[in-house]
């Protein structure tokens, strides 16, 4: 191999093995942490679940009427709500919001997934304070600024876009559950 | 020299390898490297030291790594060399904080990845560990990486206790009291600022050169030879081809 040749293969080569070794070292973490990763993601999904709906013991993912939900059972696998996930626009992205319902189609809570609204303001939607006053609500909620009425939600200062955004996701989830209590009664 | 001198020397020479990144070449107040990260980070006490604890653990790995394969690794390819070992060991300390404490992972969120891209972490394979045995390259990953953590913490002092009320969490101050600015990063821009103008007095006091881009920290960054701001230090020699 001319001199020339030695300063151009020798470089490439020792960038190979730089990659391989490298390449190596990530397939041999990503086995050791798969599952740990895989269990930490399904616990923290639970949780969240828990939270919407707080007297289901086992979840089932069902896509049923054309929909995506959860059906939270019970120890004797009896159904005690639904649980609906919703998105919309808010002021720094899109609010994800899970919302639990009986079997009623009365709130039994909500929980904020995806939130990244300006902290102190917007993120007070994801404050317990602002998500217990879901909690008993049946019908389609508005937002008022003061005395809220059975079905309205009193505004946060300064917050309007992240709270409506939130407002339409319990909403939306809402109109969910009509569409599955509809097809349950056919 | 006899050889007791030798060993004494050296060591000094390695003990003051470490003490500088501590504070004398801080790398955030005084080598303004690490700064993106210095200000998104900095807002909680435990976001800073969880994210100057894995900076420190990637930093001394790579250091290590790098000044391991110095004499092999030539000019042309050592960029993409340092970026595919560093990103290689961020990838790691990543998978491990989602796998093992699914909560400093998540409160790191995409600044944890960015390390890959934290000047500092490259400025010191470049101006550092590319050039120096194993052991003073690890030293020196030490002393820079504790010396980001005194940073990051100080920084994030101030901003917790001002903006939250808090100290690691725990309530201090009562609500009415928090002042908002400091937990945003316009706060986090005025209070890094400050401390810098704080440790500029100090330095000028002791005799010492302002804070300021060095040569050999920037080396490692890509756009080096083009950046404006090394120009206006005049850090760029002339009709340098350094880049190539």
């Amino acid at each position: 191999m001319s001199q020339q040749n030695k300063q151009l293969v020798f470089p490439v080569i020792i960038l190979m093995v730089i990659c391989f070794v490298t390449a190596l070292a990530l397939a041999f973490t990503n086995e050791l942490t798969k599952e740990p990763i895989a269990t930490a993601i399904a616990e923290q999904e639970l949780i969240a679940m828990q939270e919407a709906l707080p007297d289901a013991t086992k979840f089932e993912t069902v896509t049923e009427h054309e929909m995506e939900f959860v059906k939270g059972l019970d120890e004797t696998d009896e159904i005690v709500g639904y649980i609906f996930q919703n998105s919309h626009a808010g002021y720094g992205g899109d609010i994800t919001v899970n919302l639990g319902v009986d079997t009623d189609g009365i709130i039994t809570g909500v929980t904020p997934l995806e939130l990244n609204e300006t902290p102190g303001i917007g993120m007070q939607v994801g404050e317990p304070e602002f998500l217990e006053k879901f909690v008993g609500k049946q019908d389609n909620i508005s937002l008022v600024t003061s005395d809220p009425a059975e079905n309205e939600i009193e505004g946060i200062a300064g917050a309007t876009v992240s709270v409506e955004a939130f407002i339409k996701s319990v909403n939306d989830g809402l109109d969910d559950y009509k569409e599955i209590d509809l097809n349950n009664d056919e | 020299m006899t050889s007791k001198d030798n060993i004494k020397s050296k060591k000094s020479e390695a003990l003051d390898v470490f003490r500088r990144g501590l504070i004398r070449e801080n790398p955030v107040f005084r080598l303004v490297l690490g700064m993106c990260s210095s200000l998104a980070v900095s807002s909680t006490l435990i976001g800073s030291l969880s994210m100057g604890i894995a900076v420190l653990i990637v930093l001394v790995m790579s250091n290590i790594i790098i000044s391991l394969l110095r004499n092999v690794i030539s000019d042309s390819i050592r960029i993409p060399a340092y970026i595919t070992v560093i990103a290689g060991f961020v990838s790691v300390v990543e998978m491990l904080l989602q796998a093992f404490s699914t909560e400093i992972y998540d409160l790191l969120g995409i600044y944890l990845p960015l390390i890959v891209v934290n000047c500092i972490i490259l400025g010191r394979a470049e101006g550092f560990a590319n050039k120096n045995p194993v052991g003073m390259a690890a030293l020196d990953g030490l002393g820079m990486g504790f010396g980001y953590i005194i940073a990051m913490v100080s920084i994030a002092f101030i901003r917790e206790l001002l903006g939250f009320g808090s100290l690691f969490g725990i309530p201090i101050i009562p609500e009415e009291y928090h002042i908002l600015l400091f937990s945003m990063p316009a706060g986090g821009f005025i209070v890094v600022g400050i401390m810098m103008a704080v440790s500029n007095k100090i330095a000028e006091k002791l005799g010492k050169p302002k804070a300021g881009l060095k040569e050999d920290a920037c080396g490692g960054c890509p756009v080096a030879a083009h950046c404006q701001a090394l120009r206006s230090n005049d850090l760029l020699a002339e009709g340098s081809e350094e880049a190539n």
